[in-house]
């Protein structure tokens, strides 16, 4: 339902800015006086805005933006294609109804050389789009909280999954601290229920040290930042504080999170 | 009059990537950093900065016992540094540039 208010926005705006250009009002059999061009063209520029600001307010600032180019790329190549044969319907159409048919003028360039080419492009195109789109995918890494290595755990009343952002060791930051990115996702609704979320690796010490506050609407993560003296057998802790006041932790160990980090640490210490 | 009009679709359509971009989420990577050395057997020399290389100058930088009292409340100087003399017993500094941004160091992992 929210996909098909999103597509019907986006076609409309499309539909309108196209009957604001005169040549495509004329591909659609209309005339537009230059007023309505101009009322259609805020329109459709209204129409396309309202659609990302639907999109945001369905699937957040990240989401929303893509499903809305999703979408516009697909009601834009579909609107093409029916208006160009909605188009060459009405003149046969016309052609049939009409006789003598309208002959092409002498001094018109000759179209079909022209359209021929512009067809094969046309054709490249749509097949090099999916194929492209195709292959990103392929290589693009499965979302980390989703894989098989994330780890579910409770704390609290809620339940929540931990991941690294991806395989690799962590990266030397500046003063050669290692540094990585991890994710961590609660159970649907919870975060509301809470205040602030932080994560660091080893036990903190105080509420002054729970560690980096983690960031996010539903996937939530930071970059953490690790300590000299941190070791494979190390455990993350989270900490959630609620918005009942309540401070809950959890921990889970290092080695389970990111083998590789764990096995990093362990050939750091030899 | 066509290139004024194709310059202005241009215009428009480069606008459009801009707003876009600047309402697409952006990952800062801002983490406060630290590391701390003996100078000598009584004397040890902190730099606290962030992630990307940028200096912190002003920034708390504490020092703190096992038992949570702070032993030396301290800033980081112009160079982003502070120098401290060891306190007794076991302690760990603190580098916070605010709740949510620490990065702490035992004394057990200052180098020596």
């Amino acid at each position: 339902m929210k996909q098909l208010v999103v597509v019907i926005l986006s076609l409309s705006g499309f539909v309108a800015l196209a009957l604001a250009m005169p040549k495509h009002a004329r591909q659609l059999g209309l005339e537009c006086s230059a007023r309505a061009q101009r009322v259609l063209k805020m329109a459709g520029w209204g129409l396309l805005v309202l659609a990302l600001a639907v999109g945001i307010g369905f699937w957040g600032i990240s989401s929303g933006q893509v499903h809305l180019l999703g979408w516009l790329t697909i009601v834009g190549v579909l609107l093409a294609w029916g208006m160009s044969r909605w188009e060459a319907r009405r003149q046969a159409s016309a052609g049939k109804a009409s006789t003598p048919k309208r002959r092409r003028p002498e001094t018109e360039p000759a179209e079909p050389q022209r359209s021929r080419g512009r067809q094969i492009v046309m054709a490249l195109l749509l097949v090099a789009s999916p194929a492209v789109f195709a292959a990103w995918m392929l290589q693009y890494p499965v979302n980390p909280l989703l894989g098989s290595d994330a780890v579910r755990g409770q704390i609290g009343d809620w339940t929540f999954t931990l991941a690294e952002a991806n395989p690799d060791v962590p990266k030397l930051a500046a003063m050669d601290v290692p540094v990585k990115s991890y994710q961590v996702r609660f159970c649907d609704g919870c975060q509301l229920q809470m205040r602030q979320v932080y994560l660091r690796l080893q036990k903190p010490r105080s509420m002054r040290t729970v560690g980096t506050q983690l960031r996010g609407r539903r996937t939530m993560g930071a970059e953490l930042a690790f300590p000299p003296t941190a070791k494979a057998e190390d455990e993350f802790w989270l900490t959630v504080e609620g918005k009942d006041g309540k401070v809950y932790q959890a921990q889970v160990p290092l080695a389970r999170v990111s083998p590789n980090t764990a096995n990093w640490f362990n050939n750091r210490e030899e | 009059m066509a290139m004024k009009q194709g310059l202005r679709n241009w215009g428009v359509r480069a606008g459009v990537v801009l707003g876009l971009a600047a309402v697409s989420p952006v990952t800062l990577a801002h983490n406060p950093v630290a590391q701390c050395e003996y100078v000598n057997d009584h004397t040890i020399r902190c730099q606290g900065g962030y992630s990307d290389g940028s200096l912190a100058p002003g920034v708390t930088m504490d020092v703190i016992s096992y038992e949570e009292e702070i032993l030396i409340p301290g800033e980081l100087d112009a160079d982003s540094k502070i120098v401290f003399e060891k306190p007794d017993g076991e302690f760990y500094i603190l580098f916070d540039a605010g709740p949510g941004h620490v990065f702490e160091i035992d004394y057990t992992g200052i180098a020596p």
